[in-house]
């Protein structure tokens, strides 16, 4: 992934998805989801114009005006609505549509080269004792305490959720500028947002999970 | 989708749940998290003098497939030397556990557990590490 960085995230000229005899041209796989819509590649977006350019191209799209077409047409069609749909529900969700351009910059989070610290996952795992423990009862501790420790737990990781979404803020505005300007994000600020975005589940799974216990515990 | 049978049973009867002192020369520990779903696993194998891994315990925290292939993990290390430990593939939890693809990355994360807390007692030890092949 590393000579993927630093250069510029995509082009961003619209794909244009009807040939000039108004036939629906195959995707090709270097089109993005900011691609297919003509939007330039940025963590901030316009939510009407996405919405707007959605529903146009999703209307020429509409399978009733392929009914009689060829059946090479036909599939065309239902394989330019599903990839539509993808890029729209992507596009659309600000933490979906920041994963995908890390994603797009630097490669899958999946590929997990990004280990988030392992004090974390620690932490992680000993609230997550706490709340089994509050929800089966069956720990040595009084529940009391154990409530008051994932109180403590939570508000921790409340902290740590709040730190990364201002993060996050901060990092989106200085990749939209670059892109503005035409530079390339600079490496920097895509590593962070990579680091703070593969780290976003585990805090939010966990955040989860202890509401969970203290309501069913009360 | 429904779980195998052989999910559910390690999935409400855990074996090896628990924690080894990870300070302990003679334990590895392995901390590993998969991001897409923010499943976490912690996999622990303590050592004997003979190189033979005489305990493994584990704490996940996720979803039933992640559990029982952390759960399967820990009961195939015991008795294991390093050098058959780090032959332990997710394959091999997939065939057992009868994953379904959707749930693959649950036996990755099990194997890279392993790879983690072997190479934390590798290095503790001096011993070279194994190489990593990707996935």
């Amino acid at each position: 992934m590393g000579e993927r960085m630093g250069q510029p995230v995509m082009d961003q000229k619209e794909f244009a998805l009807f040939g000039e005899d108004g036939g629906i041209r195959r995707i090709p796989p270097g089109v993005s989801h900011f691609g297919l819509f003509g939007l330039p590649p940025k963590v901030g977006l316009d939510a009407g114009e996405l919405e707007a350019k959605y529903h146009r191209l999703s209307r020429r799209l509409h399978p009733d005006f392929f009914m009689n077409a060829p059946v090479g047409e036909r599939i065309r069609s239902l394989e330019a609505s599903a990839r539509l749909n993808e890029a729209y529900k992507t596009l659309k969700s600000p933490v979906q549509r920041a994963v995908y351009l890390v994603e797009l910059a630097s490669g899958k989070l999946a590929e997990n080269d990004v280990r988030p610290p392992a004090a974390l996952l620690e932490q992680i795992l000993e609230a997550q004792e706490a709340a089994s423990e509050l929800r089966c009862g069956c720990g040595g501790e009084e529940a009391e305490d154990l409530r008051g420790r994932i109180g403590a737990a939570r508000e921790c990781f409340e902290a740590l959720r709040g730190g990364q979404r201002k993060a996050l803020e901060d990092l989106g505005a200085q990749w939209d500028r670059a892109v503005d300007e035409g530079r390339p994000v600079p490496p920097g600020v895509v590593q962070k947002m990579r680091s703070i975005l593969s780290q976003r589940n585990y805090i939010e799974n966990i955040l989860r999970s202890l509401r969970e216990a203290l309501e069913a515990a009360s | 989708m429904p779980y195998s049978d052989k999910v559910v049973d390690h999935y409400s009867n855990p074996r090896n749940v628990g924690s080894l002192d990870k300070k302990d020369p003679s334990v590895g520990t392995g901390i590993v998290g998969a991001p897409e779903c923010g499943d976490v696993m912690k996999l622990q194998i303590k050592v004997d003098e003979r190189g033979i891994i005489e305990d493994a315990k584990f704490k996940t925290f996720g979803c039933g497939s992640a559990i029982a292939s952390s759960s399967l993990a820990t009961e195939w290390l015991k008795g294991k030397t390093l050098d058959e430990a780090q032959e332990i593939k997710n394959t091999q939890i997939v065939e057992e556990l009868n994953l379904p693809p959707v749930k693959i990355h649950c036996s990755v994360l099990a194997e890279d557990a392993i790879k983690t807390a072997l190479d934390d007692y590798r290095e503790k030890k001096g011993l070279p590490l194994a190489e990593r092949k990707k996935h």
